[in-house]
């Protein structure tokens, strides 16, 4: 007997299967459309709504001071090189976030209205302090990040706001260093002249540009996807693992109608037999793919991004489902209960898909979300196609799908290693 | 050479002794009928022989070659048709037979003719597309039987096949069975029908908590009794201190009673009916029948165990 005959049996039974069918293709289907349509708040009707945040700068720094912080900082640094705008003007954070500055009380009123979304507030003697930590003193400071709490484009400029602020206060301690330095060495041998306070400018400039240039790519990246995108990928992520919960009753199927029996006399071999059964789930998996992401082309016109990654994806997280999809079916048949499967199907699958960013995007979760989202075949998937679909290289979804790989055959070999060595009669 | 020699099989279960010492053989072309009640042991024996489970001692040889440890060299010669329904009940008659058939190395033209001859013998042609869960109980039993018959085996193991089935469903199943001996097939089959074992069986084995009691042709095991009548009283209810007065009658040898029925094991002689007639007569029970066959595989077993084999 060939693999492909117990592939094509086991496969033609799902399928013929109408209650399976439903939870294959027609859950997915209508859940996509449904959270598409009611969670589209979270992102912008036509685009993820990154590219066109909102929001008012409160900047209580004056000229006076801004000249005096460039006083402090010698004529070879600048204030305007290092400060909040220098982010925001720059083309990559330009690209999806637009400020305006005004006074708190306009901020507050508009903000209130939902003109904007968020508001930074600078504070008075900001310029100075930041000049005073850059040179070896000043004070230590801070810019507040107001908007609508729970909503994403806070979550965002907080973010964009707390890496500029990270990186300036590591910066302004290595300045401080270097600074003292400097002036240690101005009255001896081996002062580093002007040389060496353009490769500090330099320095400032390089780390805050490579800082939000960094957090730039993956919001801006994410900058093309729509509600109906992220839920296409989220959900159809999610509802293959119903493939792993179908596969988990592969084995105790043939044992409780006792074609197993038969088998075993026909002299088909229990290798054989869990190798057939591996390829059916993982062939399960790649119809389920195929199917739901051939629906939400058609209904949503969307692109999956780079084509051949995007295949490699498909593959890799298939073999993740295949993998669990065997553990699964070894259990089952080793405790001779189906209990097993059901329960995967109605508990697991839900905490997988809330930890895999199946429900909500991890991006507006709590980072521990994340963390735990990368044990989660869905949660692997998810990330690798919205890295793929929104233009990320291939680097970045190489470390999803390498996760994927690797928990499917981790998962396989722990199945394999529980599979009974001596069939049951 | 016999086809099949077992000898001094044994397989427990915890403290449950489903085998115990079996020893028989099975020469080519015999119908080898395993009789006897449930739990007697011979769904266990053929599992054994079907290479399915590991007997705890004992050998089982096939052609003169130990099984245990070269089981294909029966595998590939053997067809099996399990007890329970063995097939995929959401594929059709077709598709089942070309699994079953593939999973015996059948393919393309093979494969095809095989499936067409077989269908015919077990009289499902017109109905090979309809999925097998829409099969009557009868049907799947005979597609249960045409799953093994593909690979045409030389040796064939029948448990129970015809188990919950309708009466012309289970003519079919003994004809075609009747015509696969005729072909030359060597034949096990297991059954606690005694009718169907003594219709079909050149020789047989009743077995009872995993021994087996009597073994030969139906005529050497029947003729063992010395000649016996067996008697069946059927009454209107149940009478258990009729069935004690008559088991206590010298001329019956057994006695069992299932219901308002009661079977009796006696010696061949008048005396004895009219004695069970005198001591029925004489009780206030309402006789419906009184019936005396000659001693048949269901006496035998009456005789050896004082049970009905359908107890």
């Amino acid at each position: 007997m060939k693999l492909t005959d117990i592939i094509k049996k086991d496969v033609l039974i799902v399928l013929r299967d109408f209650k399976a069918l439903v939870f294959i293709f027609l859950m997915p289907i209508v859940l996509i459309v449904i959270l598409g349509l009611a969670l589209g708040g979270i992102f912008a009707s036509d685009g993820f709504s990154i590219g066109r945040i909102d929001i008012a700068v409160v900047d209580g720094v004056t000229e006076s001071e801004i000249a005096a912080a460039n006083a402090q900082l010698g004529a070879t640094a600048s204030y305007d090189d290092m400060s909040l705008y220098s982010v925001l003007d720059s083309d990559d954070i330009g690209a999806f976030i637009s400020y305006e500055v005004m006074d708190a009380d306009e901020a507050e009123s508009r903000l209130e209205s939902g003109e904007i979304d968020a508001v930074a507030a600078i504070p008075e003697g900001y310029a100075l302090d930041i000049a005073g930590a850059m040179t070896g003193g000043g004070n230590g400071t801070q810019i507040d990040v107001m908007g609508r709490q729970g909503e994403f484009e806070t979550t965002v400029v907080d973010s964009v706001v707390q890496a500029y602020a990270d990186t300036l206060s590591s910066v302004s301690a290595d300045m401080a260093v270097l600074h003292q330095a400097m002036e240690h060495n101005v009255s001896g041998q081996q002062g580093p002249g002007s040389d060496f306070a353009a490769f500090i400018q330099t320095s400032v400039n390089a780390s805050l540009a490579d800082t939000v240039e960094i957090d730039s790519k993956g919001v801006e990246a994410r900058g093309v996807l729509t509600s109906f995108f992220y839920y296409s990928i989220a959900i159809t992520c999610m509802f293959i693992l119903y493939s792993a919960g179908q596969g988990s009753s592969f084995l105790y199927t043939e044992s409780d109608e006792k074609t197993l029996e038969r088998l075993t006399v026909a002299g088909v071999s229990k290798k054989k037999l869990l190798l057939g059964k591996s390829f059916a789930v993982f062939s399960l998996c790649i119809l389920q793919l195929i199917v739901l992401f051939a629906f939400s082309t058609v209904a949503f016109g969307i692109n999956w991004g780079n084509t051949l990654v995007f295949v490699a994806i498909s593959i890799c997280v298939a073999i993740s489902v295949t993998g669990l999809g065997v553990l699964l079916m070894v259990l089952v048949y080793r405790s001779g209960n189906p209990r097993i499967g059901n329960m995967f199907q109605a508990v697991l699958v839900q905490i997988f898909a809330l930890f895999g960013g199946s429900y909500i995007p991890l991006s507006v979760l709590p980072k521990f979300f994340s963390t735990v989202s990368v044990f989660t075949p869905n949660g692997l998937a998810v990330q690798a196609y919205t890295a793929n679909v929104t233009g990320a290289p291939f680097s970045e979804v190489l470390p999803y799908i390498a996760g994927s790989v690797g928990l499917g055959v981790a998962l396989y070999f722990i199945g394999v290693m529980l599979y009974p060595r001596e069939r049951k009669a | 050479m016999p086809l099949l020699q077992i000898d001094h099989l044994k397989k427990y279960f915890k403290n449950i002794k489903a085998v115990d010492d079996v020893s028989f053989c099975v020469e080519k072309g015999d119908i080898l009928g395993l009789l006897g009640p449930n739990g007697a042991g011979k769904s266990t024996t053929i599992s054994m022989i079907a290479t399915l489970l590991a007997p705890d001692s004992g050998t089982i040889r096939y052609k003169g070659q130990d099984i245990l440890k070269e089981p294909k060299s029966i595998q590939q010669s053997l067809g099996l048709v399990p007890q329970e329904i063995a097939l995929y009940p959401s594929l059709s008659g077709r598709e089942n037979l070309i699994f079953w058939g593939k999973a015996y190395g059948l393919g393309g033209n093979a494969l095809s003719k095989r499936i067409d001859a077989v269908s015919g013998i077990i009289g499902i042609t017109d109905r090979l597309g309809d999925k097998v869960k829409k099969y009557s109980g009868g049907m799947k039993r005979r597609l249960n039987i045409g799953a093994a018959l593909l690979h045409e085996p030389e040796f064939i193991i029948m448990d129970e096949p015809t188990v919950g089935i309708d009466p012309q469903s289970r003519n079919h199943i003994l004809d075609t069975v009747k015509a696969l001996a005729r072909d030359g097939a060597t034949i096990i089959y297991t059954s606690h029908y005694m009718e169907e074992v003594e219709t079909l069986c050149s020789r047989v084995c009743i077995m009872d908590y995993g021994h087996i009691i009597a073994a030969g042709t139906k005529e050497e095991i029947t003729s063992s009794l010395g000649g016996q009548f067996e008697i069946s009283v059927k009454l209107g209810k149940e009478d258990k201190a009729l069935s004690e007065k008559l088991g206590a009658l010298g001329c019956v040898s057994a006695i069992s009673m299932e219901e308002a029925e009661i079977r009796i094991a006696a010696k061949a002689e008048d005396a004895s009916a009219k004695a069970i007639l005198k001591v029925i007569a004489a009780s206030d029970a309402d006789l419906v029948s009184f019936d005396i066959e000659k001693a048949t595989l269901e006496t035998v077993f009456l005789n050896l165990t004082g049970r009905a084999l359908r107890d």
